[in-house]
């Protein structure tokens, strides 16, 4: 059976009518997106203090306008495909910007569901539910801003970053943990588990950061009451250097042909392994020894940053979190990693010229030590405090 | 036959019906001595006796639902006639039973445990024979119909069970815990874990092939064991394990499970308290367990020095001169 009669023709006029749409709506869409921050700024209630700064819109979003034009495009289609009936309390839908204004300003402000939905004029449920749309989305479409370096050049480029902070060479990744601090029920027998070291009940986050602060690899959703180094154990990073498929790149050569192999650097909290090289512990230290343990503090000082400028910008993970649901709250923790590296990537921090210099970001909790340590990890360590002598 | 027509209207005479069958006048102060030395001394049948039927070995799916006759019966178990030194008419009884229980009958066995048995026993006073304890009465279909067929002789059951908790009680034991098995079996590979608090978790892990994977955490003091959820295990409370799409994908999944077994054989690579390792020994082992490639297992268990901050001085001195370092 032939096609009906004129039937490319009306394709054809049907792409174009498409086209002239799309660019129509694009245009629209950017036209709305410049009166949206006009219109919202002023519909929303309680902000004026910190829309009255120098750059209103970061202080409240915690992003800036390029960044969070980004993220709307990135989430547009999770946003907006599914029956999208989320209103005001004035009965007004609420747009792409809005929504994903209302979930950056949940988590960055870490505000109840209550007052946000005060400001904005939205009932609590809709700010709960829009918000988990977001985490939903983010997940997936942001995922790819967290990842460990995949190519050789990525990992060379990596490494040089760190050699610049303190001269140490081959050096991929520093790691820590920090704690999201959580308010459970004391009488209940399940949240024991949850209570760590220093009495609270809390989550670990572990990260793995670059020389650039950016989330490496991140592992989070056990609990506290793990120490560092088995939290470390339990991730699939260390599962995956002990098979020899991380950390197992090019190996630095040096002219008297002993090698440094790839490795990251980590706080006294973690065994000495042979791609994890720890500081030498004790207070009277020979000079080469010494002066690796300072150069290997100060290039450890990026994912201390990296850990308090993700709690400080992303609020929610900061506080005392009121009986959170413990599966999805590592789906927020991760959101809060992935709009950090977002920040990154886009330029955000380069733009201000701000680099966070906090590097608290487990106030409460005292330095863990662990005891473990591997001949291999030793011998790396004693070859790169050579290299400072 | 007779279960199922008895079951259904002979209730409220139930004992003229029996005296019936037996050819015994239906009225009252009826001398049982006289009917137990006389009547039938000649027939005692111990053929016909309920552990002779060839369903006797077979579990009984309802031996679970009578945990209280089992209880009364291990209470008053000292009735038996054998012990009591009269096992003629021990014979008679059980012969009597044979007669009206029609045990051999396999179509019978079956109907009779496919119906729901009443919990408690219609007249309970009325069957005072001591004589009925026989560790044959411990075969768990036997005692499904003896309690089925309560409103015919009320206390059948009770007897009965009174031998199985006697002479046969490992045997009643058995029976009643092959109901059970199936969760024993189930719970075997759990076993090294009991003891253990248990802890469901959704761990997001971005270097695994799938980030995001729900996890049981089981600890006891300062040991942690981490397990992926879709494996072998299953919950202590028997919860029909809910099928989660996500975790279909997951790399870890396709670990069968005598890797996974073998994983948790290499628990001493990663299970150390503070005092073992501590020494050269201590050292060795942690040599061998990271040059190790086992630790890449799905399962981690971990035996956690204290979080204390307390260094722990000179617990390891390496050097240069002791050639410990591996070139």
């Amino acid at each position: 059976m032939g096609p009906i009669r004129g039937s490319r023709k009306k394709k054809k006029l049907e792409r174009k009518l498409d086209a002239n749409a799309s660019t129509a709506s694009d245009s629209s869409e950017k036209d709305d997106a410049l009166d949206w921050w006009d219109d919202f700024s002023r519909r929303t209630i309680g902000l004026h203090s910190e829309l009255e700064g120098l750059d209103g819109f970061k202080s409240i979003f915690k992003v800036s306008r390029k960044t969070f034009d980004y993220i709307c495009l990135l989430v547009k289609d999770d946003m907006t495909a599914k029956s999208s009936n989320f209103m005001f309390l004035n009965g007004r839908p609420l747009s792409l910007y809005d929504q994903v204004a209302v979930a950056l300003r949940r988590l960055g402000s870490g505000d109840s569901l209550v007052t946000i939905g005060y400001s904005f004029g939205l009932n609590h449920s809709t700010v709960s539910q829009v918000t988990w749309r977001f985490v939903e989305s983010m997940e997936v479409r942001g995922l790819r801003h967290l990842h460990w370096p995949s190519t050789e050049e990525e990992m060379a480029q990596v490494k040089l970053k760190f050699e610049k902070i303190q001269g140490l060479p081959n050096c991929c990744g520093s790691i820590d943990t920090t704690h999201i601090t959580m308010c459970l029920p004391v009488l209940d027998p399940t949240s024991n588990v949850w209570l760590d070291a220093e009495k609270n009940h809390s989550m670990v986050l572990q990260v793995i950061v670059d020389a650039e602060m950016r989330f490496r690899d991140i592992i989070t959703g056990l609990p506290g009451k793990m120490s560092d180094w088995l939290v470390f154990q339990s991730s699939n990073f260390h599962k995956l250097c002990e098979k020899g498929e991380r950390l197992n790149g090019k190996r630095l050569e040096f002219i008297n042909r002993s090698e440094i192999r790839e490795y990251i650097i980590g706080d006294s909290g973690y065994p000495l392994l042979p791609y994890l090289v720890t500081p030498y512990d004790g207070k009277e230290l020979q000079p080469s020894k010494a002066e690796f343990n300072k150069r290997h503090t100060e290039t450890r000082l990026v994912v201390q940053r990296a850990l308090a400028s993700l709690k400080e910008r992303w609020r929610i993970i900061q506080g005392v979190m009121w009986r959170p649901d413990k599966h999805r709250l590592p789906r927020i923790i991760l959101v809060c990693c992935l709009l950090h590296n977002i920040i990154i990537d886009v330029g955000d921090e380069m733009e201000d010229g701000n680099v966070p210099m906090s590097i608290e970001h487990d106030a409460d909790y005292k330095q863990q030590i662990c005891d473990v340590y591997d001949s291999k990890g030793a011998y790396l360590r004693e070859k790169l405090s050579l290299l400072f002598i | 036959m007779l279960c199922s027509v008895r079951a259904g209207k002979a209730a409220p005479n139930w004992l003229d019906r029996l005296r019936s069958n037996k050819g015994f006048p239906i009225a009252d102060n009826l001398d049982l001595d006289h009917f137990l030395t006389n009547q039938n001394l000649d027939n005692p049948s111990p053929s016909s006796l309920p552990h002779s039927s060839p369903h006797s070995a077979l579990p009984d799916p309802h031996s679970d639902s009578h945990p209280n006759s089992h209880r009364r019966d291990n209470s008053s178990s000292s009735n038996s006639p054998i012990e009591n030194g009269n096992p003629s008419s021990y014979g008679i009884i059980t012969g009597i039973l044979s007669d009206l229980f029609h045990m051999t009958g396999a179509s019978r066995s079956s109907k009779c445990s496919g119906k729901k048995l009443p919990r408690k026993q219609s007249n309970p006073k009325i069957c005072s024979v001591p004589s009925l304890t026989n560790a044959d009465y411990a075969d768990d279909k036997n005692l499904c119909c003896a309690q089925k067929e309560d409103n015919i002789l009320s206390s059948n059951s009770d007897n009965s069970s009174k031998g199985g908790a006697n002479a046969g009680s490992d045997k009643a034991q058995n029976a009643r815990s092959m109901v059970e098995e199936e969760e024993v079996e189930d719970e075997k590979g759990e076993k090294e874990l009991q003891g253990y608090s248990k802890s469901e978790v959704t761990v997001i892990d971005t270097s695994s092939d799938v980030w995001k994977s729900d996890k049981l955490i089981f600890r006891r003091k300062n040991v942690w064991k981490v397990k992926d959820k879709k494996g072998k295990l299953r919950s202590y409370g028997r919860k029909k394990r809910k099928q989660c799409s996500e975790m279909n994908g997951l790399s870890d999944m396709t670990a069968s499970a005598s890797k996974k077994a073998k994983f948790w054989g290499s628990e001493e690579r990663f299970h150390f308290n503070a005092p073992q390792i501590r020494g050269k020994e201590a050292l060795k082992q942690l040599n061998k367990g990271y040059n190790s490639h086992h630790c890449s297992g799905p399962e981690i268990s971990v035996s956690a020095p204290d979080s204390s901050n307390d260094k722990k001085g000179n617990v390891y001195s390496l050097s240069q001169e002791n050639g410990s370092y591996d070139h």
